[in-house]
């Protein structure tokens, strides 16, 4: 239908106070920011496919104990019981706070868990030089939607709140769930440092 | 495509008749006749959101009605041999504080009350200072909502606390924790007032009076 070519931006609008200025030539690990309001406009991630492969790879790999391992484990009267990520979830189920079940899930278990997916399927595209085409937009697009919505620095802080509420009741206990659940929330966050989504639109054609 | 030679810089985008698509940041020739799409991944396009206004200001009054039970329910009860009185936030972070876990105390009011009503405050100061002249400068609210925009989530950290706890602690009838009506509320409030916060556009902080301010 249309003849469709990649391009780069010639021309930058700041998304914070509408501010127009040329698109910067910048080199990897240098970042722009708005003459008028500040805001940083463009941040250009070091070698930033590569990172985000080998980040989302290790983080799905430890996304499975860091949901379906128990976190931490109390003792007391010789009854002991365990919770993880997974089994919170399903014991707000039962006990019929399904609002903050569903939220609880929906932030700490699937928006974590698909951003890592998405990163790693269009990572690998890019490598195999795939990203030309118009397919890719919804998975870009869906990343960017539930990037704000994925919780689980604060559900970690949570964690040491709860340990700290109990100290008094009862023996507390760590479990192998809690360094996979530390080191998931790490590579989430690495993956925040090293996917650019601002390269992928760029590999996305124009039409017209 | 935009065609260089044609634009202004030291106007802002409205005023050249272009629009910046919000989820790939293209700039886009914007016709106010037709239904604009972007070129590059075909959302839709607008110069600033539509309603901004009205729509920040419904949904922080919304979050604001919502902060009372929010408050005032309790978010948990933990049971001891069947009894135990229902805690709110305030008395389980006053609990804390006496029982000498101060930092932890910190941590959570910081997180769940001071937070929440700092972005509901800062909310309706920007949509004042929107309409009525404002003694911080652009540049500050512009920062300031930023802010706010990053904080939002940390006000669910009493939230996912009540989950771990209704989980952990279900030793037959010695100990148990129930949740309350309040947890629901709260988790309601954080909601709404994330999207109060997505919902203002900062482009209007920069709208009015002379564009090259210091």
């Amino acid at each position: 239908m249309t003849a469709a070519t990649s391009q780069t931006p010639t021309i930058l609008a700041c998304r914070e106070c509408d501010n127009l200025m040329h698109y910067p030539d910048l080199q990897e690990g240098e970042q722009a920011r708005c003459r008028q309001c500040h805001h940083i406009l463009l941040y250009r991630k070091r070698d930033p496919v590569n990172r985000s492969i080998a980040v989302s790879i290790a983080g799905l790999i430890l996304s499975v104990p860091a949901i379906f391992l128990p976190i931490m484990s109390m003792k007391m009267l010789s009854i002991s019981s365990t919770v993880s990520l997974s089994s919170a979830v399903y014991a707000l189920w039962k006990n019929e706070i399904y609002f903050v079940a569903l939220v609880t899930c929906f932030f700490c278990i699937l928006a974590p868990v698909g951003k890592l997916i998405i990163a790693l399927y269009l990572g690998i595209a890019v490598k195999l030089k795939r990203v030309t085409s118009r397919r890719y937009i919804p998975l870009i697009k869906f990343y960017q939607r539930i990037d704000s919505w994925e919780m689980l620095e604060v559900f970690m802080i949570g964690i040491l709140v709860s340990i700290f509420k109990l100290r008094d009741d009862a023996e507390l206990f760590f479990d192998l769930g809690l360094v996979s659940y530390i080191l998931f929330m790490i590579t989430i966050v690495g993956l925040k440092l090293s996917f650019d989504k601002e390269l992928l639109w760029n590999k996305v054609p124009v039409h017209g | 495509m935009v065609n260089q030679v044609n634009v202004d810089f030291s106007q802002n985008g409205k005023a050249n008749k272009l629009a910046t698509c919000d989820t790939c940041h293209w700039v886009n020739v914007y016709d106010e006749s037709s239904h604009n799409r972007c070129q590059r991944c075909n959302s839709r396009l607008l110069q600033r959101k539509p309603f901004a206004y009205q729509k920040t200001l419904a949904l922080t009054i919304c979050s604001i009605i919502a902060f009372f039970p929010a408050n005032l329910y309790p978010i948990m009860t933990i049971l001891q041999f069947g009894k135990g009185q229902g805690d709110t936030i305030l008395s389980g972070t006053l609990y804390m504080f006496q029982n000498g876990m101060a930092p932890i105390a910190a941590i959570v009011f910081i997180a769940s009350f001071v937070f929440p009503l700092a972005k509901m405050i800062g909310l309706i100061y920007l949509l004042y200072s929107v309409r009525y002249p404002a003694k911080f400068s652009r540049r500050q609210r512009t920062h300031m909502y930023r802010y706010i925009e990053m904080f939002g989530p940390w006000s669910m950290l009493d939230v996912f606390v009540v989950a771990l706890l209704v989980a952990l602690v279900e030793i037959g009838n010695v100990l148990e924790v129930v949740a309350g009506p309040g947890a629901t509320a709260f988790g309601i409030m954080v909601i709404l007032s994330i999207f109060a916060a997505a919902s203002f556009d900062s482009k209007l902080l920069w709208d009015d009076g002379s564009f090259n301010e210091p």
